[in-house]
């Protein structure tokens, strides 16, 4: 069965961070237009991450001596709390600092610690994430991208696609096969830092449905890696991958990511005193969900900040966040619906329609809803 | 301060008298002297009163675990309003009778100064019932009424403990309480508990029938269609046991805050349905009968939805707070009002 998320406290040593954070965010958000709020931490602005890093908030949870802050999950809640409900544009230095960072901090080696944590920690490296293929999605372990052995290191073969912000990043993390082939699966799979800028990689962006291009087509063609890109051991890479699930999956970016749509919304209500009686019942049941998700959220923080890896109960506020995500933009479209010809601001209504456009994805990065569904249902003794 | 070893005897406790024979009983009308004597014997009728008034001192968000439980073995007395309800007399220095006590949701206004409540959970088994906003004086008055003497009226659903309750002169058979104690909330908080706890038993029953019941050769549990679903439930019972946990903590220091007790009513009782639903699909027919456990579980959820208000009367609530906050984002809105106790090292 799983275990029990029981209502927990963030410490007081955590909240502290919250005031000065707070205010920097106020002082900086008038600077953010109103679409780059609306994409949350899609959105991306090396500015923003390189102010957050003077702060010193850019890889909190880091040890010092690499230039982080050494603060426990906790602490890295607050602080993202605050950026994601504020829908300030974090997506420069996000994935360094969500999961890159703390896997080489706890996988590699010091020269790697050395090399890339303090990089890490000012913004100047930012950090992809290279898992899927064209032919991989869902199914991770059927990955096909190879790296072979050379005398001075690895060769590496192959395509990531769907590759977020690879065209504004430093490095990939990527997942790739060492041994074995794709009927392998789990075995045989090995993780890389690969420098963008080498010889061989080539990065096509990709347009969006809403005029964006944020992901990517990334080629590796006789791309040359040294012996010290490996990232832990080889052949462990699908055990390292699945660590850093729980941490991708249980924070306030899977339930705040509609969240600048929503108070422009209630923004608008206020200023028009139009709430009627629907617009009151769903801006009380957003909340409502809200505040519970944000209960099971914390709770999974502290299996965090205690060093478990709650996988599954990860899992479990993914599903549920990303539905009310996603249930927000539909909801809030059919309210203002409700009187048609009202004059409705255009600013709330692009914000409405790129977060209706772009919400799909909300519950497929991360891990699809089946895929999670699956995770809990072996969860609960079923699989 | 509550430890595992009250909570697990309890746990024990309901498990041994809890039976799915003796809720029967109850709800066929049986009367229920047993598991009263049992109740009182063990004492945790008093479980919220103060120490030196022989209680354990819990609070509400503490007493939660104990709702919780209640919920979970589907108890079918009033034990968890009876426990707010000894507490809050005692508070206000009214001697504690004997007995279960009910609370209603605000009665019916009569024009002849009779009292009419409607739908009262627990209504056929309490001796006692509370009475919020009873009489229409100045200041909330709210009335502990005695259910000898009152005209009791069965609601006709199968299997329902709930009654409508009236009285026609509450104010000569009633102790005036003082105090303007959120009733409702407390009451919408206390039901919550109980769902999850209902939810819980729903979800370990649902995935055991999942695993034991096969079809096309294996057991159903092992169709992804069927795992989906169970994943669902089991997600929302444990939003929904967080929710509630988060509704039964005390307001913080010098507030009145009762919002957290509309979040976790009207997330439990939007939950509950689909849980419901799913866990009745996945045991089909079997899960319809009369002899089979679950309904005992599902019956009660369904009732407990609407009781103390329904998800769209709390949700409303919270809109209106929502709405008339002046907070710069829903962040700044939500964490003072509803984790202000939530800071402590």
């Amino acid at each position: 069965m799983l275990e029990t998320l029981t209502l927990t406290s963030i410490p007081q040593h955590a909240e502290s961070l919250r005031p000065a954070v707070r205010e920097f965010v106020a002082a900086y958000t008038s600077r953010i237009p109103l679409e780059q709020r609306a994409r949350s931490w899609m959105g991306f602005d090396a500015d923003f991450s390189r102010e957050l890093a003077r702060r010193g908030w850019v890889g909190v949870t880091l040890p010092k001596q690499y230039g982080g802050a050494g603060l426990d999950a906790f602490s890295r809640f607050v602080l993202i709390e605050e950026l994601l409900g504020n829908s300030t544009p974090v997506a420069a230095h996000w994935i360094a600092d969500r999961q890159s960072g703390p896997l080489i901090q706890k996988y590699g080696t010091d020269a790697q610690k050395e090399f890339y944590l303090p990089r890490i920690v000012r913004a100047e490296a930012f950090f992809c994430i290279g898992m899927s293929e064209p032919q991989s999605g869902s199914d991770l372990a059927s990955v096909r991208t190879r790296a072979t052995r050379t005398a001075k290191g690895w060769r590496l073969n192959g395509q990531k696609i769907w590759t977020t912000n690879a065209h504004r990043s430093h490095y990939m993390i990527a997942l790739v096969r060492t041994s074995g082939a794709a009927e392998d699966r789990h075995k045989g799979l090995s993780q890389f830092i690969v420098d963008l800028s080498a010889p061989g990689v080539t990065i096509r962006q990709i347009r969006d449905l809403t005029g964006d291009a944020h992901f990517n087509e990334v080629f590796f063609e006789d791309v040359e890696l040294g012996e010290d890109t490996l990232v832990g051991t080889e052949g462990s890479g699908w055990g390292q991958v699945t660590a850093e699930l729980a941490f991708e999956r249980s924070g306030p970016e899977r339930f705040y990511s509609a969240i600048a749509l929503f108070d422009l919304w209630l923004a608008y209500l206020r200023e028009h005193h139009s709430a009627d009686a629907w617009a009151r019942e769903l801006a009380g049941r957003i909340v409502t969900h809200l505040v519970t998700l944000r209960a099971m959220s914390v709770a999974v923080t502290e299996q965090l900040a205690r060093g478990e890896s709650p996988v599954l109960a990860a899992a479990l506020v993914k599903d549920l966040g990303t539905e009310l995500e996603q249930f927000i933009p539909y909801a809030i479209s059919e309210q203002l619906g409700r009187h048609p010809g009202h004059a409705v601001p255009d600013g709330l209504l692009r914000a409405l329609a790129y977060v209706t456009q772009i919400c799909p994805t909300y519950s497929l990065r991360g891990g699809t809803r089946e895929i999670l569904r699956g995770m809990i249902a072996r969860g609960l003794g079923l699989r | 301060m509550m430890d595992s070893i009250f909570y697990d005897s309890f746990d024990r406790l309901l498990r041994n008298i809890s039976t799915p024979q003796a809720i029967r009983d109850i709800e066929s009308g049986e009367s229920p002297p047993t598991l009263e004597e049992q109740i009182v014997e063990s004492g945790f009728a008093d479980a919220m009163l103060d120490e030196d008034c022989g209680g354990a001192g819990l609070h509400m968000g503490e007493a939660f675990s104990l709702f919780f439980l209640c919920g979970r073995h589907a108890f079918p007395l009033p034990l968890p309003a009876t426990m707010i309800a000894r507490n809050v007399l005692a508070r206000q220095g009214i001697d504690i009778p004997e007995g279960n006590i009910a609370i209603s949701a605000a009665p019916v206004a009569h024009a002849d100064k009779a009292v009419e409540c409607r739908n009262v959970p627990s209504g056929k088994l309490a001796q006692w019932v509370i009475v919020p906003h009873a009489l229409e004086c100045a200041a909330p008055c709210d009335l502990l009424l005695p259910t000898d003497g009152a005209e009791r009226v069965e609601t006709g659903v199968y299997g329902s403990l709930q009654a409508h309750l009236s009285w026609s002169a509450p104010h000569s058979a009633g102790v005036v309480i003082e105090g303007a104690y959120p009733w409702l909330e407390v009451a919408a908080a206390m039901t919550a508990a109980q769902m999850a706890g209902a939810m819980d038993t729903v979800l370990n029953m649902t995935v055991r029938y999942a695993q034991e019941r096969s079809q096309f050769g294996r057991p159903i549990g092992k169709f992804q269609a069927v795992q989906q679903q169970l994943s669902v439930l089991a997600e929302l019972a444990s939003a929904s046991r967080i929710a509630a946990e988060l509704g039964c903590q005390e307001p913080a220091k010098g507030t009145s805050n009762t919002l957290a007790a509309a979040v976790a009513k009207a997330r439990v009782s939007e939950a509950a349905g689909t849980v419901v639903s799913i866990a009745h699909a996945v045991h089909a027919a079997m899960g319809i009968t009369e002899e089979y456990d679950l309904q005992l579980h599902t019956r009660r959820l369904i009732e407990w939805r609407t009781d103390y208000g329904s998800a769209a009367y709390w949700n409303r609530r919270v809109g209106d707070a929502v709405l008339s906050a002046d907070a710069p984002c829903t962040l700044e809105y939500m964490l003072p009002t509803y984790f202000s106790g939530s800071t402590s090292d």
